[in-house]
């Protein structure tokens, strides 16, 4: 196989020249091709002209009345930065021509819907390599593409307890926690771009010649991450207990309050750090006791470490037990982490502009960063249609031929103007409720300020 | 054509599975371990390997103390060696740095997995897994309003981490393959890589200057995956987007107007009536009952499994999912891929015994070509 090689320039990204068609919606799928598109890959995401993606209608500005409602969403709008997005109607033999197109121009597909909807389409692996026949498929699922449970509608909220996770968390002596996310979905489009990254770089060494179909199972992208109990429960015959804030090997470990709400993670992970703790929080007499003991009087020592800690500001404990090597984290959330030197440090927000929602903060979705590149998005997330005959006509449909997707219902942004309103986040009502924990301004384009680091590198 | 070779200097979770991902796709991939071995073989306050043999499959184990004259010559020939170098602590403590690393070999790919990365006033901060979820935004968004933040136990962000620099790592490969360039720095924060997974903490805020937090397990904008009782354990309970199937669900076709079925804003507000109106069919019928109603009528329900449920699950067994691997002479089912291809063969080899390859590595590790120069 002829491997393209490109000279190098600078500004080339690994994935200048990748073509990638997006059918996924919802959170995994396109956070994975927005990390691509970050890498440099050309994505086209295709959206149904009558159901487009419903993370569109998520997290709409506050305060403001616009009657676009399919372009507002910020939920969308993080997870699709630096695409371009066409609508295309795949139960019409129209749409199915351009959608093939697309396909023989394309290096990779990706979608997640449940598996039997890309066979009902008549648009399975089988049939796309017949068009391209190098073709890299990725398909993202809840439960894999095999399988009697293949089918089961799933969302990345209901994987983790699927997934073992939820039944080991929670409070102590209290019932199964789940965390207030969509927990597999980010991981597992992290994964996914891996995936597609390690096939395209099979591909262009010639390690693998031909289609590659990727089957990545949500629930099995996570699975791993309760291997350890699994190993457990086979040898032992132990099932976790949930344990709150503790930690199964070391003592003490522990969620503490400090002052204006604040909370702190500690952790001691040996006898000489428990040495040191004890000497800072003043009980010096207790700064002896071995971990066996330490896990034995474990409420005892808690005590006093919530007694030091709650008369204190957070970051202040973070910095001054930090300084002595002793491993201690804010509790932060959204608008600490804006302000986090550390991650201001290492260039994880960036400002991009939309038409619509103006000029707005976002952040790296991929906790790594490059010498040789940043991860930055310059194009907003598309609106709903946006680039729908620009693409048509790079397929080579003519005017009249763009005009007859239009004429048909194949593609469109008819459902734009029926002006349907979302469901409104009730902001009052979660902030008395606790689900919001404190209310601002909406940051609008603002940036905000780093918070001053006492500590330095 | 010689396989990708991945030189793995990091013990732990962040590193090694990391390192893992790529021997799931048959890579040769190099362990380093310390004459002591990786502390995974023997946690503290453990009594088995079993963390060791899940992150660790299909690799070759090689033992070297990079304190050592000599061992710091055999890093520099299996850095020469290599394609990637998964780089964490052990290298920092031992005062090896990027630039040493790329001295040995211009091309290599340097993957550093760190808690905070190589820079930053927070570089040389200590973290273990719930400072880094903490610090992230996951913690204030788990548990209840009324009390503290929770963690998830376990190696979560770790885990986390070694996807994200598996991915990181791929890039640059598939950069240093097609513009035929040099190796490159790539480092990955299991602190970024939680930010970065923290849904919608930082959008929300900036959004609406709403400050998403912990709500039992809800999100703002709507029930999904509350954890409900039934008749032996629980499930979490997610309308979708088709609430009334939800009266169709408990039997209640009556209720198919009913807005706290049907609206996602009303159902969040009045959730004690929402789960008193799911009670009596949710009680009166199983985890695998309940899974099996929602699949025929398309509700993403989950259940909220045990372990030995997972190691009973039918999609799972059907799927081959897990691979039973001897530990210490206990056979034990552990994790399978992540993901699988139409490429995959057998299962992978079990994970190595400590120096099991030293020999065979040092005595042929230099010779070969990397994969792009055989082209």
């Amino acid at each position: 196989m002829a491997v393209e090689k490109f000279q190098f320039e600078v500004g080339s990204l690994p994935l200048s020249g990748v073509r990638i068609v997006d059918l996924s919606w919802a959170y995994a799928g396109p956070s994975a091709t927005r990390t691509l598109a970050e890498l440099g890959a050309s994505v086209i995401k295709i959206e149904s002209p009558r159901r487009p993606d419903g993370a569109r209608a998520l997290i709409q500005d506050r305060n403001e009345s616009h009657p676009d409602y399919w372009n507002r969403g910020l939920y969308f709008a993080e997870k699709n930065l630096g695409k371009r997005a066409m609508t295309l109607d795949l139960t019409k033999s129209l749409g199915i021509d351009a959608f093939l197109r697309l396909i023989r121009m394309a290096d990779v597909v990706i979608e997640s819907f449940t598996p039997r909807v890309m066979e009902n389409f008549g648009l399975g692996f089988e049939r796309l390599v017949g068009e391209q026949p190098h073709l890299i498929m990725a398909s993202l699922s809840g439960y894999g593409e095999t399988g009697p449970r293949r089918n089961r509608p799933a969302y990345g909220s209901a994987l983790e307890p699927e997934a073992g996770i939820t039944f080991g968390t929670g409070y102590l002596g209290g019932p199964p926690v789940k965390t207030g996310l969509a927990y597999t979905d980010p991981i597992s489009g992290v994964l996914a771009a891996g995936a597609i990254l390690h096939a395209l770089y099979e591909k262009f060494t010639g390690l693998r010649d031909g289609p590659l179909f990727i089957d990545l199972a949500e629930r099995e992208a996570v699975l791993p991450f309760v291997g350890e109990a699994l190993a457990e429960y086979q040898i032992e015959g132990k099932l976790p207990n949930r344990i709150g804030n503790r930690h199964r090997m070391f003592a003490p470990q522990g969620c503490y309050e400090c002052l204006d709400d604040g909370w702190v993670a500690i952790t001691v992970r040996d006898d000489d750090e428990w040495r040191i703790l004890a000497q800072a929080i003043g009980i010096d007499g207790l700064g002896l006791m071995e971990m066996e003991e330490r896990r034995e009087r474990v409420d005892e020592i808690d005590s006093h470490i919530a007694e030091y800690c709650v008369t204190r500001d957070r970051f202040e404990v973070m910095e001054s037990l930090q300084e002595l090597g002793i491993p201690v984290g804010v509790v932060q959330d959204g608008r600490d982490l804006l302000s986090d030197p550390q991650l201001n440090a290492r260039s994880f927000f960036y400002s991009v502009d939309h038409p619509v929602t103006g000029e707005r903060r976002y952040h790296r979705f991929i906790g790594s960063s490059f010498e040789e590149w940043s991860m930055q998005s310059t194009k907003h997330a598309p609106l709903l249609d946006e680039h729908t005959d620009q693409i048509l006509a790079e397929l080579g449909y003519s005017v009249s031929e763009i005009e007859e997707f239009r004429f048909t219902g194949v593609s469109g942004n008819e459902i734009a103007s029926l002006g349907r309103s979302g469901p409104t986040l009730d902001l009052e009502w979660l902030l008395e409720q606790g689900g919001v924990s404190a209310m601002d301004e909406p940051l609008g384009s603002r940036i905000p300020s780093v918070r001053q680091s006492g500590s330095s590198p | 054509m010689p396989p990708l070779r991945i030189l793995e200097t990091a013990c732990g979770v962040m590193g090694p599975f990391s390192g893992s991902l790529f021997a799931d796709r048959d890579a040769d991939v190099v362990k380093l371990e310390p004459p002591e071995g990786d502390w995974t073989r023997n946690p503290p306050g453990s009594t088995h390997a079993g963390l060791f043999h899940c992150i660790n499959r299909g690799k070759r184990s090689v033992v070297i103390d990079v304190a050592s004259r000599e061992g710091r010559a055999q890093l520099q020939s299996l850095v020469a060696w290599a394609d990637v170098v998964i780089a964490g602590s052990e290298l920092v403590a031992a005062e090896i740095t990027d630039d040493t690393l790329s001295s040995w070999n211009a091309d290599v790919i340097r993957s550093w997995i760190l808690p905070f990365g190589l820079s930053g006033p927070y570089a040389n901060y200590q973290a273990e897994s719930i400072q880094l979820l903490a610090l992230g935004g996951m913690m204030h968004m788990t548990g209840d309003p009324g009390r503290e933040p929770l963690q998830l136990p376990g190696y979560h962000p770790e885990y986390i981490a070694g996807i994200h620099a598996f991915t990181a790592a791929s890039a640059a490969l598939v950069a240093r393959a097609r513009f035929a360039t040099v190796g490159q720095r790539v480092e990955t924060s299991a602190y970024e890589a939680i930010a970065g997974s923290a849904e919608m903490a930082v959008t929300m805020y900036v959004a609406t200057g709403a400050v998403r937090s912990r709500f039992q397990g809800r999100q703002p904008w709507g029930i999904q995956g509350e954890i409900v009782p039934c008749a032996d354990g629980y499930v979490a309970v997610h309308p979708g987007a088709k609430g009334e199937l939800l009266a169709i669900l408990i039997g209640r076709p009556d209720l198919l107007e009913e807005p706290l079925l049907l609206e996602p804003q009303y159902r969040l507000k009045h959730i004690p009536e929402f789960v008193t109106l799911l009670g009596p069919y949710l009680s009166s019928h199983t985890r695998a009952e309940v899974m099996h109603d929602c699949e025929e009528l398309g509700l993403p329900f989950g259940a909220v499994l045990e372990i030995p449920d997972l190691l009973e699950d039918e999609q799972l067994e059907a799927r081959k999912f897990f691979e039973l691997t001897d530990i210490d002479g206990t056979e034990a089912f552990l994790p399978g891929r992540t993901y699988r291809t139409s490429n995959d063969v057998d299962q992978r080899p079990p994970a190595p015994s400590l120096g099991e390859h030293t020999e065979e590595v040092l005595a042929a590790n230099s010779g070969t070509k990397r994969v792009e120069e055989s082209m």
